[in-house]
């Protein structure tokens, strides 16, 4: 077999596991799409419908329109490390993953199907919540950099789904990261307050979290309002990304916890 | 909601939705159905006994031994093998001059005395706790054969399977495929099937999406790999659970289809770990047929390891003794007899674990 014929068969079975892993997230959609949507118009309702009268603007936009921007990173953040996370974890739980680690796939291919199925999940549910949210958004000024900054924010939650997949051994594990991690970044990182409202030592803190920029960048894109360098924030995010990728691909070459 | 109820709703959303509270009663009508279809097969369980004695006459055997191999050095030559280009040649040389069949068998016995299926030299792993599962194991399983490797348990047969399917981390040693480098070239793992003794089988796929998703996994393309799921859900007797989910498949079921699915991608090496370990007799026997009919009909070679002594009796062209991660014999069952100085070759088996 010429190594052209080989690539060609690495291409179809990369992308049938991505479109296996695309396929769980849409057959499972109650429980990977629409608690996450849920969720997000639970926050418009209590914050714009209980609390929104109270808090009139922040940083000259209304509350809702600022915190939008900030719902959509988290949702894309935490469903991106949801799927990739808990798809991986359980094929390797239940063993079924023997079946890909088989086949004549990358490591970097392998990494990357299955980061798209979070990269689907997260940016599927981001889009509905975005469609139910339209009435509260600002005119953007820039939407194609809010997408830009979503979508880099779904792959470095993917890669670090696929780096805690094959990191944990058990279900404690598996949600220690997202309960200690994961949740407390898209907290203070700056959706539902301005940075520089905030006393010291939070201010700095708030600045230390990767997601504050990522939920700026956006806010930019979709309101026109950034407390930091847009641009700096999507290169830094980028750099981000790729490295967290080599890390999940280096692992899955390694075999690390997926192989004895 | 945390993670660790969102891992365990998505865990259970399949197998509650889908299989749990109905999983039992669905076992159940599984039972009910496979007892039907067992009364057929015990109709017809006498005469596939007289076929398993049929078959297992050594002349009988030998004769359909050499029709797989024909096919199997048939296969090497349409679809490439290890020798490559002196093969291409051979072959070319061969449609030219109209060699007589004669000539082809003189060539392709010559090929396969240099060809191995699998050749594993100075393989050595030691795991993270410090157990040595496989110490300078070398072992060579000829193309075309149907190869049994006997040993008991924690004698490294598993590890073994594992490091020759990617599945074991960076082993010492190396392992040929046909020629290809196990851990350097991809390419080998296209020529290897693996059935591993543990059923694990996708909960999320149908038994026919599983199927084809494996012949996806492997580089075919979605409609070939479609047509080929059905065709081995047939060969199988599972095309009417082609819609089914394995965790609502009996253990016979996900038996079969987890050695359907090592034979999707067309291996030119199969391997099954204990394909018979904790099955009944009747499915068994039934396997065994299966076996038979997959190395005699498509000429692959087959590696198979079980405890089961009989079996390899009653399958295996050659056997080799495992015991402590290193190969203690090897040879023709009857050559293992005469060499342990035994009347059967269960004899010399236990004869070489004494030793």
């Amino acid at each position: 077999m010429s190594s052209a014929e080989l690539r060609v068969r690495q291409r179809r079975g990369t992308a049938a596991l991505a479109g296996r892993e695309t396929r769980r997230v849409l057959s499972l959609w109650t429980q990977t799409i629409l608690p996450p949507i849920l969720t997000a118009v639970l926050f418009l309702a209590v914050f714009g419908g209980a609390l929104g009268h109270r808090i009139h603007h922040v940083e000259g936009l209304p509350y809702l329109t600022f915190i939008l921007p900030g719902l959509l990173v988290m949702t894309v953040a935490g469903q991106s490390f949801a799927n990739s996370s808990t798809s991986l974890f359980q094929a390797k739980n239940e063993g079924y993953i023997e079946d890909v680690l088989t086949a004549p796939l990358r490591p970097g291919q392998l990494a990357f199907a299955y980061l798209a199925g979070g990269l689907t999940r997260g940016l599927l549910a981001a889009f509905a919540v975005a469609l139910l949210a339209l009435p509260f958004a600002g005119e953007g000024s820039q939407p194609a950099l809010a997408v830009l900054a979503l979508v880099l924010t779904g792959l470095v939650f993917s890669a670090l789904g696929v780096i805690t997949g094959i990191w944990a051994d058990t279900f404690d594990q598996h949600a220690f990261v997202a309960n200690i991690v994961i949740t407390p970044l898209a907290l203070v990182g700056g959706v539902f307050y301005s940075a520089r409202t905030l006393a010291e030592p939070w201010a700095t803190l708030t600045r230390l979290d990767p997601l504050y920029y990522l939920v700026d960048a956006t806010r930019g894109g979709l309101t026109g309002f950034h407390q930091s360098s847009t641009w700096l924030a999507l290169g830094v995010t980028a750099t981000v990304a790729a490295a967290a990728i080599l890390i999940a691909a280096t692992l899955v070459r390694r075999g690390w916890r997926l192989k004895p | 909601m945390c993670e660790r109820e969102h891992a365990q709703v998505e865990q259970d959303g399949t197998s509650g939705c889908e299989h749990g509270n109905g999983a039992g009663a669905a076992k159940s009508a599984d039972g009910q159905q496979q007892r039907g279809g067992n009364e057929e097969r015990l109709r017809g369980a006498a005469e596939r006994a007289r076929e398993d004695a049929r078959l297992a006459d050594p002349r009988r055997s030998e004769h359909s031994r050499d029709r797989g191999r024909q096919r199997a050095r048939h296969r090497s030559a349409t679809n490439g093998c290890a020798c490559g280009a002196e093969h291409r040649e051979r072959r070319s040389a061969h449609h030219t001059t109209e060699g007589s069949l004669a000539e082809t068998m003189t060539e392709t016995t010559d090929l396969e005395r240099t060809s191995a299926a699998l050749n594993v030299e100075g393989l050595t792993k030691v795991y993270a706790d410090g157990t040595t599962a496989l110490d300078a194991l070398s072992l060579r399983v000829p193309a075309g054969t149907f190869f049994g490797l006997l040993g008991p348990n924690g004698a490294g047969k598993t590890t073994l399977i594992g490091a020759t399917a990617g599945l074991v981390r960076a082993p010492a040693g190396r392992i040929f495929v046909f020629g290809h480098d196990a851990a350097a070239e991809l390419e080998a793992r296209l020529l290897v099937g693996v059935a591993p003794q543990e059923v694990h089988l996708d909960r999320f796929l149908s038994a026919r999406e599983l199927l084809a998703y494996h012949g996806r996994y492997f580089g075919m393309a979605k409609l070939e790999a479609l047509e080929r799921a059905d065709e081995l859900l047939e060969v199988f007797d599972l095309t009417g659970k082609a819609k089914t989910k394995p965790n609502r498949l009996s253990g016979g079921m996900r038996r079969r289809l987890l050695i359907a699915r090592a034979l999707v991608h067309r291996p030119r090496l199969v391997i099954l770990d204990e394909p018979t370990a904790g099955v009944d007799l009747e499915l068994r026997y039934e396997l065994w047929r299966y076996l038979r009919r997959l190395h005699a009909e498509q000429g692959v070679t087959v590696l198979l390891t079980t405890h089961y002594i009989e079996e390899a009796e009653a399958l295996c062209e050659r056997v080799a003794f495992i015991r402590a991660g290193r190969i203690i014999g090897e040879g023709a069952p009857g050559e293992l007899v005469t060499r342990y100085g035994s009347e059967r070759l269960e004899d010399a088996y236990v004869e070489a674990m004494r030793q």
